[in-house]
């Protein structure tokens, strides 16, 4: 039930059905595993196209709804469990749609995110980096001619001695897996259902 | 035969003395052509149409592009915009406020609605303010005997979702609430209609509408044809009425909505490099024009070779009949003025 909601963004009813899981003695955590396997099905849709970006916002939003709801129960603030992102689009480039997905899958699957909007120059990762310690920092690029700014972010982390404390995650359009590399990023994943399981990886391999 | 004509007769589906070329040179690159900032390109009409006819001039191809959203700078929104190190901020009359950076072009920096309820307040630009319709006219003037002038206006649905409300936020509204929606995207067709019959008034040669935002990579065909396709058509059928020809430019897949775009009452159809042209042609080249689709990623980036070769396959897969050589999209800032003279060259050679 919880899980069909997620997939079909039942958004005006999931407080109730996840009240109603609660109520008839399911675990938090097994609440929250039906959502993320909801919202698994959701990225499966949106890569075969049969869900757009309008289906899928409403299924993140539906799973952000249900969240709300459950964080307080769950043993573990979700920050512990899984680790801090902050994400945003690289200076000169306004393609938000993407990342805001990314954004929200990410939050879905416990991480605590920070999305910092389209546009961000990279004085403003770089200040955000410094104020909230990110054990993770996403950049999108969605144009050739922006993606080099995510080489430049990565290099001012360098110069700026905050580096080594978080790992760079990009995607978007543009970048490829190969440009990852070149620029020194830890991960890179062509879609919001890949980058969730990046970040899981990369956050195990950190331990 | 001159660029004006030229470009005409493709546009009604037919074949002039040679293809038409007619590269969608934007703010980036023709502030660069210009020698000038961005920024101060876009905020001193006579700068603007100086640069759109110095590239004109510079690379000989057939049309000029009227490309600002919001048409000519008045005097009031000078005096409003706020200028930073590396930027500047533009309120607009609608309500939204543009960014100009100091490379690329203007992008939304605040949409304009955060409730539905502001939609009641809000009213009718008033076109007729001084500045407002400047470039258009000094186009003309300048050069409307012989170049083809084809100015912008948005369509409704990217309007609304870029500009007006904010994408990610317009994409819940859709189904969450349509009527609103629908409310919005009427008001956004008339401001499109007004808008493009002033344009014509004066005299402009063509209307571009773009609807970036109804991409295939955003919304499905179902959805496409229940927010935008509708108010596309409206705005096209309007203006077809008052006299005008409409270019419809969506960048992104429209591969599964050719033939809705084919009904809009557009003249002809600009398409991105996801669309094959050959199978464009096939579907929809009996009810319009073709407009584009040299990658603006190899025009950024390629050699002398591949541009050659993108032209020559477009035109191969196009044909010579109702088609019009055009970059995918508007061009990247930094691309080469080089690869625009090896385009245009190209477009001459094999357009014969
Ligand atoms: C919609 C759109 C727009 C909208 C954006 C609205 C918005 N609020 O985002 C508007 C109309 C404003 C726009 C403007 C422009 N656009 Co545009 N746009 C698109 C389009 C059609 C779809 C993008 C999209 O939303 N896709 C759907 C989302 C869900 O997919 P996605 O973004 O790829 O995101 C997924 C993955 O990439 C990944 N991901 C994304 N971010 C991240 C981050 C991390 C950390 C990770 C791990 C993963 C990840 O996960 C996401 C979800 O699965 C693309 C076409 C294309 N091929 O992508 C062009 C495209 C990106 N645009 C392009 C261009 C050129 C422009 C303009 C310059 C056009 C112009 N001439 O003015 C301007 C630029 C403005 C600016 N300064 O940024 C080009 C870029 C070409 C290039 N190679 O450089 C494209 C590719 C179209 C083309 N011609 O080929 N655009």
């Amino acid at each position: 039930m919880i899980k069909e909601a997620i997939i079909n963004g039942d958004i005006d009813n999931i407080e109730g059905i996840v009240k109603g899981a609660l109520d008839s003695g399911t675990a938090p955590d097994d609440v929250l595993g039906e959502m993320i396997a909801g919202m698994e099905i959701v990225g499966e849709k949106f890569e075969k196209k049969e869900y757009y970006v309008p289906e899928t916002l409403l299924s993140a939003h539906t799973m952000q709804k249900g969240l709300d709801l459950l964080r307080p129960l769950l043993p573990y603030k979700k920050s512990d469990k899984r680790g801090l992102i902050i994400i945003g689009t690289v200076e000169g480039d306004v393609h938000d749609i993407g990342k805001n997905l990314v954004a929200m899958f990410e939050e879905g699957a416990g991480f605590e995110v920070h999305n910092l909007g389209r546009d961000v120059a990279t004085s403003e990762f770089v200040a955000k980096a410094r104020e909230l310690r990110p054990d993770i920092v996403g950049l999108s690029a969605m144009m050739s001619t922006s993606m080099e700014k995510m080489g430049e972010v990565i290099e001012e982390f360098k110069k700026e001695g905050l580096r080594e404390n978080v790992l760079f995650i990009i995607g978007g359009a543009a970048p490829t897996e190969e440009f990852a590399r070149e620029i020194g990023a830890d991960g890179y994943a062509e879609d919001a259902a890949k980058a969730v399981r990046l970040c899981e990886k990369l956050m195990s391999e950190r331990r | 035969m001159n660029s004006k004509k030229r470009f005409s007769i493709a546009m009604d589906m037919d074949t002039p003395d040679g293809i038409p070329v007619a590269p969608m040179v934007n703010v980036p690159h023709a502030s660069r052509v210009l020698g000038v900032k961005p920024w101060e390109y876009v905020t001193d009409n006579k700068l603007y149409v100086k640069g759109q006819i110095m590239a004109q001039q510079k690379y000989g191809y057939d049309w000029i592009f009227n490309h600002q959203p919001i048409q000519g700078i008045t005097a009031d929104e000078k005096k409003a915009m706020t200028r930073d190190k590396d930027y500047v901020i533009i309120p607009t009359e609608l309500g939204p406020k543009i960014k100009i950076p100091l490379l690329g072009g203007p992008a939304v920096k605040e949409p304009a609605l955060k409730d539905y309820s502001q939609l009641d307040e809000l009213a009718m630009p008033d076109l007729d303010k001084p500045g407002r319709m400047e470039p258009l006219e000094e186009l003309l003037k300048q050069t409307g005997e012989s170049v083809y002038i084809c100015s912008k206006i948005q369509a409704p649905f990217h309007y609304a979702a870029e500009w007006m409300r904010g994408m990610s936020d317009f994409m819940l509204d859709m189904l969450m609430r349509p009527a609103d929606v629908h409310r919005l995207l009427d008001f956004m067709a008339d401001v499109a209609i007004e808008t493009g019959k002033k344009q014509i008034d004066i005299g402009t040669h063509g209307i571009m509408m773009e609807d970036p935002s109804a991409a295939s990579q955003v919304i499905s065909p179902e959805h496409y044809r229940e927010f935008a396709y509708p108010y596309e058509k409206k705005v096209c059928r309007a203006l077809n009425k008052y006299g005008g020809d409409v270019i419809i430019h969506i960048c992104g897949d429209t591969t599964k909505i050719l033939e809705d775009l084919a009904k809009t009452g557009a003249k002809c159809l600009s398409v991105d490099e996801h669309v094959n042209l050959a199978d464009a042609m096939e579907r929809v080249g009996n009810k319009v024009s073709l407009f584009g689709n040299v990658s603006v990623g190899t025009l950024f980036e390629g050699s002398e070779k591949q541009i050659k070769d993108n032209v020559k396959n477009c035109i191969d897969d196009a044909g010579h009949k109702g088609y019009i050589v055009s970059s995918s999209c508007g061009l990247h800032s930094g691309t080469p003025f080089e690869n625009i003279h090896r385009m245009v060259k190209a477009a001459r050679e094999f357009g014969i």
